[in-house]
């Protein structure tokens, strides 16, 4: 009943990928570095790699789901991404064991990508681990002639060891530590809020009209949706919404829409990058 | 060569292994993975008359070798798969099996009714996992009498080979099982997921808003394959059996119990390929072992090895 199949055709495979490097940054955050050429030349900023991660009770000791993580970086000439993790729980530990020659298993690149307005200043606003997407959004911004504002937080300074890779990467860091044992005693969002404010006031920005980038903790990310559709700033964030497989089949990670019930959408693959307005945030 | 075909009663397949249902959405996820004209065929998303928007997140957690879901059914309804994912499926060639979900026995109905006159439909799943709203929320699979129900009612609507998919958690199996079989099932899907529970222990509160979620993956295999024996031993009807399958050891052992074909659903999750090289390592096995047809190691276990019939069901 069924019609002939298909001529075959090229399909995704998960890749065995090299650790070319792996650092300790402090502050219980890691930066993991994969030879991974094809990745590097397609990935895009705001994409994730999925990691099979060990720790796990199954036959060959995996664990039973992947662990997703933003690509932080990506070098095309050099054929490496790079991936800034916090040192968790039981994937997170098992990978922060992974020495350099270590062969890890990936797919990647997953998602969709930031979409970065040529015409507005990328203003980006990370809390915690959510810094490893802008490193490579900033790298991005530079090429495209952009000049990048970064607002960090963190609870405490030494967990902000993300911030300089950032600031290496071309963008202009301000940082906000909740102890204020950094920059600006407070939360980020009351800092890029009032940063962005005071500039308005001032005249507005040296440049066009800022345009701002999100990943942090929901709380963060919520209390910004709510500043930036008071102050009509357009703002796309990146969710990390717990997943399964990455790929779309099993709808672990969908995420509500405004309207309700009907809108979800599923993290993996219509984001993890969303517009903030198609998100329900209460 | 050994021969791949697997017969169940009135369905044919090229092959004994199939994606299950719900971990597969309609295809074409795993279409960039892997070759569906190369499996036994896909089960799809469990298929409502109308579109079902599913539970709020989170709605899985991992637990040790397994993941507990609360997914809600999710699924674009009939019409959605009628004029998008079937014609789709067809250009790929892939077998199509239809999961058939509802509230109440009019909407299972209408369902097998919308997929009687529709081309490439190979067979229907009746998943009887879901709750009667018109019987106070009890779930048609818990109940023999229910179950009974609303199989006779989709067999009525819809021709297609029908197996019905069991719960594990009802409190009598195979009173479900003998019940439906009665009603005009052509066989059983064998099984669905146990229900389970996991507990954040920072938050002090269950990780799933909905408490409860159902267990699949390597946790549940010999829980499934007890109940894919004793339907053998007991019916000797068409099975599909599954249950935290990884790799073609672990589905041999669900033909070698008394299936016809196996299902892989969890371990899709993680490797996306896994079904295709269930077909290949199940392709050598036979050939090694020198079996010409995969009839030949169905239910082949029960040879006790002395000749004696194993032990029968309920004993234990
Ligand atoms: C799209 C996406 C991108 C991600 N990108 C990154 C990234 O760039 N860097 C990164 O470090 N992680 C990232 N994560 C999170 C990552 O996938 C894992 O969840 C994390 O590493 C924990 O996994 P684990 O196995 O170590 O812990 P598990 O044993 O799975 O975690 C145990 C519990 O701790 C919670 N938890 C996990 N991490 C934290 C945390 N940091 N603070 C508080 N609670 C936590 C989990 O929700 C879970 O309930 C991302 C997740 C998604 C979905
Ligand atoms: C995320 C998820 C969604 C599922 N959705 C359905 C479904 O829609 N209909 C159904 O009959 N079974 C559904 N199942 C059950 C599976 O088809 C299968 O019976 C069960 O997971 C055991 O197999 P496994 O251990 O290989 O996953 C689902 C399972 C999972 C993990």
């Amino acid at each position: 009943m069924s019609l002939p199949p298909p001529a075959a055709r090229p399909r995704r495979a998960p890749l065995a990928l090299r650790v070319a490097a792996h650092e300790d940054l402090g502050g219980g955050l890691r930066w993991l570095t994969l030879a991974a050429p094809d990745v590097a030349a397609a990935a895009e900023p705001g994409q994730f790699a999925h990691v099979r991660c060990g720790g796990g009770l199954g036959p060959d000791g995996a664990l039973g789901t992947r662990r997703a993580y933003s690509l932080a970086d990506a070098d095309p000439d050099r054929g490496t991404v790079s991936l800034l993790y916090r040192v968790w729980g039981r994937g997170s530990v098992w990978l922060s064991q992974r020495r350099p020659g270590e062969v890890l298993d990936v797919l990647a690149p997953l998602g969709t990508p930031f979409r970065l307005d040529p015409h507005r200043t990328p203003v980006f606003v990370a809390g915690g681990t959510g810094v490893a997407p802008f490193i490579f959004l900033a790298r991005r911004a530079r090429q495209k002639g952009l000049r990048p504002l970064a607002f960090v937080g963190a609870r405490t300074a030494a967990e902000l060891a993300g911030g300089e890779f950032l600031a290496a990467a071309g963008a202009e860091v301000a940082v906000a530590t909740d102890d204020g044992t950094a920059g600006f005693a407070g939360t980020v969002v009351d800092l890029v809020v009032r940063a962005l404010e005071e500039t308005a006031a001032a005249g507005g920005l040296a440049g066009p009209s800022p345009a701002l980038y999100a990943c942090g903790p929901h709380a963060m990310m919520a209390a910004l949706a709510a500043a930036c559709a008071a102050h009509g700033w357009p703002l796309q964030v990146s969710l990390e919404t717990p997943m399964a497989c990455g790929i779309g089949i099993c709808l672990s990670c969908t995420v509500p829409g405004p309207r309700g019930p009907g809108f979800y959408r599923r993290c993996c693959v219509e984001g993890p990058v969303f517009d903030a307005r198609e998100v329900a945030w209460e | 060569m050994s021969d791949l075909t697997t017969r169940l009663g009135p369905l044919t397949l090229r092959n004994p292994v199939l994606l299950a249902s719900g971990t597969a959405g309609f295809g074409r996820e795993l279409a960039e993975y892997l070759d569906l004209a190369g499996l036994g065929g896909i089960i799809v998303k469990g298929t409502s008359p109308s579109p079902w928007y599913g539970n709020p997140g989170p709605r899985t957690v991992e637990t040790p070798s397994g993941l507990i879901n609360s997914i809600g059914l999710e699924n674009p309804g009939l019409r959605h798969f009628l004029e998008e994912d079937l014609p789709w499926l067809r250009t790929q060639g892939a077998t199509v099996i239809v999961n058939v979900v509802g509230r109440t026995v009019e909407e299972y109905a209408a369902v097998a009714e919308g997929l009687a006159g529709a081309d490439g439909v190979a067979a229907l799943e009746l998943n009887i996992s879901c709750p009667n709203v018109k019987a106070g929320g009890i779930q048609f699979g818990h109940d023999p009498r229910l179950a009974a129900e609303v199989t006779r009612a989709v067999k009525a609507a819809c021709g297609r080979p029908l197996f019905v998919k069991l719960s594990p958690n009802a409190p009598d199996v195979p009173a479900v099982a003998e019940a439906v079989l009665e009603a005009g099932a052509d066989g059983l899907s064998l099984i669905n997921t146990y229900l389970a529970l996991a507990i954040d222990v920072a938050r002090l509160r269950p990780v799933l808003p909905s408490v409860f979620g159902g267990l699949s993956g390597p946790a549940i295999k010999p829980l499934a394959l007890r109940w894919v024996w004793e339907a053998h031993a007991r019916f000797r009807v068409p099975i599909i059996g599954m249950g935290g399958i990884r790799e073609w050891s672990d589905a041999a052992e669900f033909l070698l119990a008394g299936a016809q074909a196996v299902a892989v659903g969890t371990a899709s999750f993680t490797e996306p390929r896994t079904a295709a090289f269930v077909v290949e390592g199940l392709r050598k096995w036979l050939d090694e072992r020198g079996f010409a047809t995969v009839g030949e190691v169905v239910g082949l276990a029960h040879r006790a090895i002395d000749g004696e019939e194993a032990v029968p069901l309920g004993q234990s």
